[in-house]
């Protein structure tokens, strides 16, 4: 399941469940898969900051890597 | 020696002749700006010119050139032939095109019908962008607010996202060769996810390496989906027709290929916060619940309970009370009864001065049981006397 997914069918269940009208076993199902969704969009979101470059740059570092061998 | 004297018909002939045979002159194309221009009879009447010339030019069955104004720079295909009657060279034209900026905008228009009846801009060919975009690999200038804009926009919007970037000429001789080996690049590096191509704003003759076939056929065939970003919001170049997806600009084409994972996780975090509240809340519900149905069942039963008690009350009470009226009914039956039999009893008539007469152990009610020297027993109140009967 991909972060956005993850993150719908966690308002869907939110929505639901703030109904307030659920049986408590059906409350209580949603309220775990809930759960597992908030860690899931948790994981999903990477916090390391991503690599910008120039064609130049790999093509250089490939070079580098076959003239290393 | 005197010169013959040529006649105007054998003089002109010769000039007829002399351009007729000069092949350089036939099924060429000549350039310049039109003047004069008319349509008389469905034929085209009209002067081209440059700076240090002018030509007179015919075309026939020329109908379709009606759209051809003083001023429009063209290109002529046909032929000079000199026209002996009239006394006139003319360019006899079979085709009139329009040149320069025109021009380019006549083969931008049969291109782009050639490819659109091929099925390049076919929906059905368009790839859907993937999920979790992790690289964008983008074809632009290394130098220049296109790339810049990418960046700012990209990373703002996902921190985590990796971008590169293929330096390629957006403009001039050859731009289109050094794209569409950025597209080729990028096709080949395995972690790139989505190519962008993009140029900025630009004038007609900037954009023109957009709209080149071999461009359009190298997007057509990238195996990777591809998002075009080329000009301002209404520029329109073949790729963007080609393109999976086309962005009024680089920056909307940033937007396009990362979520805002930063707003959209914070949106994440508050739906947790009201999912664990929303629990607390259906929980203290059914607790809530649960406490009135018990105190309502309390209640019902106590309810009953204290309504059966007042009614055994209320029977046992009437119960006393019918027992009572019973008991006292009985009671003064008994003693009426008793007060009956008293009255009935022998002794008290024989105290009121009645006697009974006994004869051999049975009581006579009759003078008819007794006759004369019977002898009887008279019982009085106070005893009893023998006696013999005299007279019946």
């Amino acid at each position: 399941m991909t972060f956005e997914q993850a993150a719908k069918r966690l308002e869907e269940i939110v929505n639901e469940l703030e109904k307030g009208n659920l049986p408590l076993e059906e409350g209580t199902k949603l309220f775990e898969e809930g759960v597992v969704l908030v860690k899931q969009c948790y994981d999903a979101v990477d916090k390391t900051k991503g690599k910008i470059t120039t064609a130049k740059e790999q093509l250089d570092k490939i070079i580098n890597d076959i003239e290393g061998e | 020696m005197e010169l013959k004297a040529l006649s105007i018909t054998e003089v002109s002939t010769y000039v007829t002749q002399i351009f007729d045979a000069e092949e350089m002159l036939h099924g060429i194309k000549i350039y310049g700006e039109v003047s004069g221009f008319s349509i008389v009879r469905g034929n085209a009447y009209f002067s081209l010119k440059d700076d240090n010339a002018i030509l007179s030019c015919i075309c026939f069955g020329a109908e379709r050139y009606s759209n051809i104004k003083n001023g429009d720079q063209v290109v002529l295909t046909g032929s000079m032939k000199y026209y002996a009657k009239g006394g006139k060279l003319n360019f006899y034209a079979t085709s009139i095109v329009p040149y320069g900026l025109g021009l380019i905008y006549q083969q931008f228009l049969l291109l782009k019908e050639k490819l659109e009846k091929e099925g390049l801009f076919s929906q059905e060919h368009k790839k859907p962008l993937p999920d979790n975009i992790k690289t964008i690999g983008v074809v632009t200038s290394k130098t220049g607010a296109v790339i810049q804009d990418i960046i700012n926009v990209s990373t703002r919007r996902n921190p985590a996202i990796n971008i590169e970037l293929y330096p390629a000429k957006v403009q001039g001789d050859g731009a289109e060769l050094t794209i569409i080996d950025g597209i080729e690049y990028f096709e080949n590096r395995p972690n790139v996810d989505v190519i962008i191509v993009a140029r900025g704003g630009g004038s007609y003759e900037d954009l023109q390496p957009f709209n080149q076939e071999n461009l359009a056929r190298a997007v057509f065939n990238c195996s990777k989906p591809l998002v075009s970003a080329v000009g301002h919001e209404t520029d329109f170049t073949i790729i963007d027709f080609v393109a999976d997806l086309r962005a009024p600009t680089p920056s909307a084409a940033a937007e396009l290929v990362t979520i805002d994972v930063l707003t959209e996780f914070a949106k994440v975090k508050r739906d947790k916060e009201r999912l664990f509240a929303a629990m607390q809340n259906l929980l203290n519900n059914k607790l809530w619940q649960v406490q009135d149905n018990s105190q309502s069942l309390y209640d019902i039963v106590y309810d009953s309970v204290s309504e059966k008690k007042t009614n055994l009350l209320l029977s046992a009470n009437k119960l006393a009370m019918l027992s009572t009226k019973i008991f006292e009914s009985k009671e003064n039956q008994i003693k009426l009864n008793l007060t009956a039999l008293d009255n009935l009893n022998p002794a008290k008539l024989l105290l009121k001065g009645y006697s009974q007469v006994v004869k051999d152990g049975n009581v006579i009610a009759s003078k008819k049981q007794l006759k004369v020297n019977d002898c009887v027993e008279i019982n009085f109140g106070d005893g009893k006397v023998k006696s013999t009967i005299i007279e019946v």
